[in-house]
Parts: C-alpha cells; structure tokens; sequence
C-alpha cells in the first residue's frame, strides 16, 4: 500500500530499478516516457514545454497555463494507475508530484557519469566524447525543466525521503532496499493522505476540464480542490469570465460546487518602459515575493496618432477547433509591435517567478487609465514609474501625481511613486543608517533622563518646579511627542527588516 | 538568397503547407512523404536546407540527419516534430542539427530558422 516515486537522471538504471522493484512487490509500475507518450496523443503541448527549454527564453505567459495543463494531466493519469494504493513512477522529476501529500516515499537515484555516458554511447551511437557533451547538456536542460515546471531545484535533499547511489549497490539490493522502506507504516497511505490525492486529482481534472472548453480554454486560471469543491483564481482583467468558469464547472463529475474567486493580492505597476534587469523592478519585485503578491503591469504611452487605446498582452493560446487539422503547421497570428517598451520580456520574467498578473499596453491619458480600472478593485498598492515623459519633467511630475490621486480617489488604494517604495516598504542601507542613528537618540535620551534624574526630578515636581510649572508642562508637551517620534521610527524600520508590514 | 530545400514528413500536408509559404520567398523546395524517396533525392542532387519530422514509420529523423551529416557537412538540418522531448532534442543538436522545432509551429518560425541558416551558409561561404 505504497506509492514510490523514483527521481533518476536520464540514461540511468532507473526503469529496470523501478521493473525490479514492481517484479518483487506485484505494484503497478510506470514511467515518465509511456506518460509522455500519452501526453502526445492525448493533445497536451508537451512539444512546445520541452523544446522552449532549449530554446530562450524558455518561459512565456502562453506557455504558463500549458505547464498547468501538462502538471495536472501528469497527475490525473497518474492517479488512475494507482491500483489498490500502490505505484511506482520514474520520472526526471517524479519525487516532485503529488505535492504535499504525505507517506509518498520519494526517491531520488545518482548513476555515476561515466556509467551514464557508456549507456547513451551505446544508445545513441555516439564516441565517448560526444556522449558526455550530450550528457551535461542535457542535465542542464533537465536543471532547467525542472525549475521551471516545478519551481524547484532537483539538487534540493529536502524534497528526498531517500537518496540512492548505484554505484556500488547492485539494482537487486536497491530493489530490495525500496522494498523494504516502502513496506514501512510511514510509507502507508493515511486517510488524511488519500484525501489530500482525492482533491489533487479534482483539481487537475478540472483543470483539464476548462482547458478543453471552448470558452475557458485560453484563460490562465488558478485552480484547487478540497472536499469535492473547486476553486478558480482568475486574474482581474478576467473578470468577465467568472460566468463561463462556473458554468464549464458545473459539468465536472464528482465535484460537489464550485467557487469563482479573483486574485486577492495584487500590485499594479504602471510606466512607460519596463525592464526586468533594473532595481525598480527588483525592489517591486521583493515587495510583492514578501506580501505573496502578483504584479500588473500596465505599460502607459501617448496616443497613437491622437487616437487612444488599449492593447492585452497575449494570453494562452486558444486549443484549435477539431476540422481545422493543420499538420502542426499553423498560420501565423497578427503582427505584434516590435516595440512594447520591455513589457514581453518583464512579464515572462514575472511567469518564470510565479508573479505575473498579466499586462496591457494604453494608450492614452488619465482617463483610459481610470477606464480601464474602472471594475478592480483588488489592488494592495498602485505604483507609479516613469510616466508622460515626452511632455517634459515638470508636467510628467505634474500629470503623475494628477493621475496617481485619481487613481486613489476610484480606487481607495494606496499609490506611491517608483522611489518612494524602498523608503515606504523596504529596508536598504539608508534606512539602516536611520535606525542606528534613531537608536544612538533613543540610547542618549535614556543615558541622559538616567544621569540626571535629581534635576529632572526637581524640575517636574521639586523646587524648580514651584518657581517655573509652566515650563515643566510646556517640555512635557514637547518631550513626550519627541520620544514616541522616536520609537515610533525605530519599530516602524525593525518591522521592515523583519519583513512585517 | 534562394535556397534548394528539401522538406521530409510524413504527413503530407506539412509539405504542401510548407511548401506554398516558402516557394513565395524564392525558396525551391522538394516536399516528401517518404524516407526512402527522399534519401534517393539527398543521394542525387546537395540540398542546402534539409527540413525533417523526426518520427516517421519507416527510417526516423535522426538517421536522415546523420545521413544528410555524412554525404554533405554543409547542408543544414532543421528537425520538426510532434513528439519532442529534452532528450531528442539533444541528440539531434549534438549530432549537428541546426535547429529543432515543436509541433505546432508557427510558419514564421520555420521561416526564420531559415533565414538564420541561410545567413550561416553564407557565412561559411565567405560572406
């Protein structure tokens, strides 16, 4: 009654491991070539996720909602083969499935490489030389498949129950050893396990499920399962499909109801130019990794020949329409501007961390800005980048703070400029040299009231005092608000560099 | 920069595809089905271009490219297919593909592996 879960690099031993293991238990065993020969024939762009490893950039929103598609496909066929409790996979990144479910016994096993290279140079027909290159590179690929799919790094031990070396261990033994761990009451399957499998399963199915409709399959959703209901995380740009979700839902079998919900956190980034290499972008980025937040991006520039509007950055690509069978071959789409002012590439870079809530381009002024605002309203902080630039510093400073407090007038959310972030939310250097110096006051008040609590005394309420009382509350007046100044500094910078807003 | 192409797949119509959207760039191309009728083509006549699936029934893609590799070093070969892995693509690269593309492509992919050949053709040629 186990589920093992075999990790090998490729062109290891691990299939005939993983044979072994299921000859001596009777449990059902699969691998990560028969699924993605499944995956193929069920219409799962496996293809374009493997091949946009080799080729950068390796991640596009397009490709975020098909790396679901294929994770929850992975996981609805993987659960149908568990038969009585029981099952074995190898896979490139198979101690990665099933996330967060416990009593999986997750295995990971290292083939030395020059045991690997005499494999594949029998394989594949090639000298040493070139199967070693293929080697490395090819690890490097798979490094990067699974960082990018399962945002995890395969060298982590943590993610391991058990690491094998078969160097020295005979296939039979590291069966025998499997064997053995897995028949461990740890490695039973709980009820709280099984539960926690029923609603990943549901989950995937109705992932799947929306990505085969028609009207939902080119949304990039967020879906999870728990108690036989399902709850969708859509994006605030899409919040026009909420119906559609619900009602696509409401067709999944097994799946008591279904909660539409929109994403909760959000920061909106708006500017003229974006690049993902600059320290703006770090600094929003750090803000949003600490409040678990995605960003919008919205790229603001003047009107095209006087005329305004609005342009989305391409979603998921619709799933084509059963008779339009092209051979793969597949006309080209419209023309994209060759200059989006670094949108494309901040928003895959945002996919690639987990934080994109999309992007538009506008053009235009205040009003299309508001306009298109006009039904969100789940913005934790609006900030203002470079904005209105061909008008010349003093408007674009004008205009930007007209439009950051119409902005706050519709939307009741903070909205700070780009270089008012590190001072408001984050912790640098500067605000470092603050709280030292707010300490060495705080510590010289203190020194100061301690050395010289006779006069101080004698002033608020001894002799001094009966000859100067409007002087001792006048100093009250001024002292006490000094002092919580003071305090009220050094907490508000030691929540910041504990991460605590 | 007019190019001899030979394109091999299966299905026929990713060469009639391929075909109509490349020809109109001056482009000469020879579209096969089958592995054998195209290797009597590579055998007869230096292609500059070969553009090829990978799985096929009878001989597969990689060993049209090693063939293509042998008899002409200077051909560029560009892999297509449906069914493509980490571990394809690498054997192909590593056996001197020029480029490795997934179904579904678009044509301006394939139109600009082209050109990207085209242009280390001429590179090798001596500009």
């Amino acid at each position: 009654m186990s589920i093992v879960l075999i990790t090998a690099p490729a062109h290891s031993m691990a299939r005939v491991l993983a044979q072994k293991l299921a000859d001596k238990t009777g449990w059902p065993q699969y691998s990560r070539d028969r699924l993605a020969e499944e995956a193929h024939a069920q219409g799962i762009k496996l293809s374009r996720l493997e091949a946009s490893i080799i080729k950068a950039p390796i991640v596009s929103e397009k490709l975020a909602w098909e790396k679901e598609i294929y994770l929850s496909f992975v996981t609805d066929v993987l659960y149908k083969k568990i038969q009585d409790q029981n099952l074995i996979y190898t896979g490139r990144a198979a101690h990665l499935l099933f996330p967060g479910v416990k009593n999986i016994l997750r295995v990971g096993v290292s083939v030395p490489m020059e045991i690997r290279a005499d494999i594949v140079a029998k394989q594949l027909n090639l000298n040493p030389g070139k199967a070693l290159d293929y080697l490395k590179s090819l690890d490097v690929d798979i490094m990067k498949w699974v960082h990018y799919v399962h945002r995890a790094d395969l060298r982590d031990t943590s993610n391991y129950d058990l690491q094998l070396n078969l160097e020295n261990l005979s296939l039979a033994n590291a069966a025998d050893v499997l064997m053995q761990l897995a028949e461990l009451p740890e490695f039973h399957l709980s009820d709280e396990s099984v539960s926690h499998l029923e609603d990943l399963h549901l989950a995937a199915r109705a992932t799947l499920h929306l990505a085969l409709n028609k009207e939902t399959s080119n949304l990039n959703l967020g879906v999870r399962a728990s108690g036989k209901v399902v709850t969708v995380t859509y994006l605030p740009r899409q919040k026009e499909v909420a119906e559609s979700v619900s009602r696509v839902l409401g067709t999944l079998e097994e799946c008591k109801g279904n909660v539409c919900t929109m994403a909760e956190t959000n920061i909106l980034y708006l500017s003229e130019h974006f690049d993902p290499k600059t320290e703006d972008f770090n600094q929003i980025n750090q803000l949003a990794k600490r409040w678990g937040a995605a960003i919008e991006l919205i790229r603001l520039i003047p009107p095209k020949d006087g005329k305004p509007f609005f342009q989305e950055v391409a979603g998921p690509e619709p799933r084509p329409e059963h008779g339009a069978y092209t051979g793969g071959v597949e006309d080209d789409g419209p023309e994209v501007s060759a200059d989006d002012g670094g949108l494309d590439n901040t928003i895959e870079e945002l996919v690639a961390m987990g934080r994109s809530a999309g992007g538009v381009t506008i053009a235009g002024g205040q009003h299309e800005v508001i306009d298109a605002l006009r039904d969100n309203d789940n913005y934790s902080l609006v900030v203002l980048g470079d904005l209105f630039l061909s008008k010349g510093p003093q408007a674009s400073t004008r205009l930007t703070r007209e439009l950051g407090l119409a902005i706050h007038e519709r939307m009741k959310t903070p909205v700070i400029k780009i270089d008012e972030l590190k001072s408001q939310f984050l912790f640098g250097m500067k605000q470092a040299f603050k709280l030292l110096m707010f300490c060495l006051i705080a510590l010289c008040i203190y020194g100061l009231v301690f050395s010289f609590q006779v006069p101080i005394l004698n002033f608020l309420g001894g002799s001094l005092h009966e000859h100067w009382k409007w002087a001792a509350s006048v100093a009250v007046v001024l002292f006490v608000p000094f002092v919580a100044y003071i305090y009220g500094t050094i907490s508000g910078l030691i929540l910041k560099l504990v991460n605590i807003d | 920069m007019s190019l001899e192409i030979l394109i091999l797949d299966d299905e026929t119509i990713v060469g009639e595809r391929l075909q109509a959207s490349l020809e109109k760039d001056g482009h000469s191309l020879e579209a096969f089905t089958s592995p054998r009728e195209a290797i009597k083509s590579l055998n007869e006549k230096v292609f500059d271009i070969v553009v090829t699936d990978i799985r096929m029934d009878d001989i597969d893609g990689i060993k049209i490219l090693e063939l293509v590799r042998e008899k002409s070093p200077r051909t560029k070969v560009i892999m297509i297919t449906g069914y493509a892995t980490l571990e394809v693509a690498r054997e192909s690269l590593t056996k001197g593909a020029f480029d490795f593309i997934a179904k579904p492509f678009k044509i301006k992919e394939i139109r600009g592996a082209i050109e990207k050949a085209a242009h280390a053709l001429q590179m090798e040629d001596g500009g």
